[in-house]
């Protein structure tokens, strides 16, 4: 069944959702926040896209290689963890700070790029599992 | 080598995230898994060399102060128990390669087994009770998803059974670890055994240490939580039946032996005749529940309860060479369940069948794999100079030396029936009518039951050695004081 009001709402909501993700995201190695729940956030947002319309409809909008983000996600926080042992200790933080023309001082934390790669993980295995689940596929019954 | 340790966490993340972005190239993915699986094996194998003398490697994660950061630990049970893991692992992987279909090649078989060897490794490695919480679950979603990896509805319906026990089982993890701090506050290794035995045993601690044993248990197949063993172990594919059977089981050994340790020693006095009476419960059902089977993966996956039994029983003596027999066991079966139930996997790919009343007469007409399915069968049922009776013969030693005649007793008699249903499964394979077609299997799966099956035969020969190596370790577990102080002192 496909509502109006919904359909109409959900893209405008998904706008919100991945501000709001973003904020959390850039938020979260200091203050409450972090990859994991931006991460569920943005992907809450994308699977209102799927109820407001259905599943095929939201596969047409969003039909982005999920299983690649999720690992190349999972390659970037384990390369900070492994850049981090070169450094002394596995998953040791480091910071850069540098310059930007009229931004001004930018604090870069390892953990950061770490944070990112949560991120791509979670939402990349949500949307994963959305696949699965929306695939029809009986199983077959097989004796040893 | 403590810079080395978070390999055993990384290597094989790493292994896994590449293996997964060459998904679909079957003989690539196969080849970098087998490399990343012998790097391991020889970093795991490093590891114990450098143990040998005693010492203790700490890493720290990310630099963190001592008792709150996450620290990475090896002593001499660890890297006993990391180089079984990478063996047993790296035969399973090798076995895979000539076992699985084509399909079944292109999946994800190969990435999903090295998120196994992470979490087991992990698990392994970590000195930390929380963190170890954390490896189980990696360990787990694995397991998961390996277990319904054909997708046929009888593997489904076990798989979801396991998830659901195993996420009860996780909560009360939880609320084990939340009991715990809220009596000490802290969750590292070193600093609860310091604070536990603060503490002392009072009822609130052990019924903390028996929420954990209890969890444990699950892992390790002790009655009453053995149920969802045998049909696990039968119906997922044969390569990780293996690691189920060899390995997995295993971390909840190494967990109980572990809290019976370092953690909970004064409250483990408390519970030790309930411990005692579940081993032997245990030993004895498993072996029961061999008698009726036709099935050679469910005789196999009964007969690990049986034996898991027995390790558990020699934990539970609580002394030395209780924990050095619980060792010897625990390596030793390792390489035996993995080297019969890779053997019956064999035995399904030349005869196509694990249904003992379909085969007979296996003897002559596959010589060589019925002579490694013998090694195994012969090493469970305690025959010299096989493995398996070194194994029996040292718990049963610490059983009558502690005086408890009784339970070892029943123990003792409890062989007899492994005696027995050993011999059946033997000769109803190996013997009688030949019926069906006997095939032809790769040299790569030969290869892999061979490895491990040797192994019977080396620490049944060579028992003298692994059983000094099994006393040294107790001999580390028994004062864990340098053990705390490598860890407060972590540099």
């Amino acid at each position: 069944m496909r509502s109006l009001i919904l359909s109409a709402i959900a893209p405008i909501v998904l706008h919100l959702t991945l501000v709001f993700s973003l904020f959390l995201l850039l938020y979260g190695h200091n203050q409450p926040g972090g990859g994991f729940i931006a991460g569920l956030m943005t992907a809450v947002g994308l699977v209102l896209q799927w109820v407001a319309f259905d599943a095929r409809e939201g596969w047409r909008r969003f039909n982005w290689p999920w299983d690649k983000i999720f690992s190349w996600g999972l390659a970037l926080a384990a390369g900070v963890g492994l850049f981090g042992l070169l450094k002394g200790a596995f998953l040791k933080s480091s910071l850069y700070e540098f310059d930007l023309p009229f931004v001004g001082r930018v604090e870069l934390l390892s953990a950061f790029l770490f944070d990112v790669g949560v991120y791509m993980v979670v939402v990349g295995v949500v949307m994963m599992i959305l696949t699965l689940i929306c695939e029809r596929r009986s199983p077959r019954r097989r004796r040893q | 080598m403590s810079g080395l340790l978070p390999l055993f966490v990384a290597g094989p993340l790493a292994a896994a995230i590449v293996l997964f972005l060459v998904k679909g190239r079957a003989r690539l993915q196969e080849g970098l898994s087998l490399l990343a699986l012998a790097a391991n094996l020889a970093l795991a194998l490093a590891l114990l060399r450098e143990t040998a003398g005693g010492e203790i490697f700490i890493h720290r994660m990310g630099f963190w102060p001592f008792p709150y950061g996450i620290l990475l630990a090896a002593d001499r049970l660890a890297a006993t128990m990391l180089c079984l893991s990478a063996a047993v692992v790296g035969a399973s992987g090798l076995f895979a390669c000539s076992y699985l279909s084509e399909d079944q090649r292109r999946e994800v078989f190969h990435p999903l087994l090295h998120f196994l060897l992470m979490g087991i490794q992990g698990a392994f490695a970590t000195g930390d009770i929380f963190n170890l919480f954390v490896f189980f679950e990696v360990m787990l979603m694995a397991t998961y998803a390996l277990l319904g990896f054909y997708h046929d509805l009888d593997q489904l319906e076990m798989a979801l059974k396991y998830t659901c026990l195993n996420l009860i089982a996780s909560a009360f993890f939880l609320v084990g670890v939340t009991m715990l701090y809220a009596q000490v506050g802290t969750v590292n290794m070193a600093d609860l055994a310091v604070k536990v035995r603060a503490v002392g045993p009072t009822p609130m601690m052990a019924l903390t240490a028996l929420t954990f044993v209890s969890v444990f248990s699950v892992k390790a197949a002790i009655f009453p939580m053995h149920l969802w063993l045998p049909s696990a172990h039968s119906l997922s594919p044969t390569p990780v039946s293996a690691i189920l059977a060899g390995v997995l089981v295993k971390v909840g050994v190494y967990a109980i032996l572990r809290c019976a340790t370092l953690i909970f020693p004064a409250p483990f006095q408390r519970i030790q005749t309930l411990l005692i009476g579940l081993a032997v419960v245990t030993i004895l059902f498993g072996a029961l529940g061999t008698l009726p089977q036709r099935n050679l993966k469910r005789i196999l996956a009964y007969s690990t309860i049986n034996q898991l039994g027995y390790i558990v029983f020699a934990i539970a003596l609580l002394n030395p060479a209780g924990w050095a027999a619980a060792v010897f066991y625990a390596v030793g079966h390792a390489f035996l369940k993995s080297s019969l139930l890779l053997g019956a996997g064999l035995n399904q790919k030349l005869t196509g069948t694990v249904d003992l009343d379909e085969m007979g007469g296996l003897m002559t007409r596959a010589p060589f794999s019925t002579l490694l399915l013998l090694t195994g069968l012969l090493s469970l049922a305690g025959i010299p100079p096989l493995a398996g009776f070194f194994s029996k013969l040292f718990v049963l030693q610490a059983g009558f030396a502690q005086g408890a005649y009784l339970s070892t007793g029943i123990v003792l008699a409890a062989g007899i029936l492994s005696l027995y249903y050993n011999f059946t499964t033997y000769q109803r394979l190996a013997w009688g009518t030949p019926r069906g077609e006997v095939g032809g299997a790769p040299a790569g799966m030969y290869a892999s039951v061979a490895f491990l099956a040797a192994f019977a035969v080396v620490f049944g020969l060579g028992a003298r050695w692994l059983h000094e190596w099994a006393q040294l370790v107790a001999a580390q577990l028994a004062s864990p004081e340098p053990y705390i102080a490598a860890m407060r002192n972590a540099a």
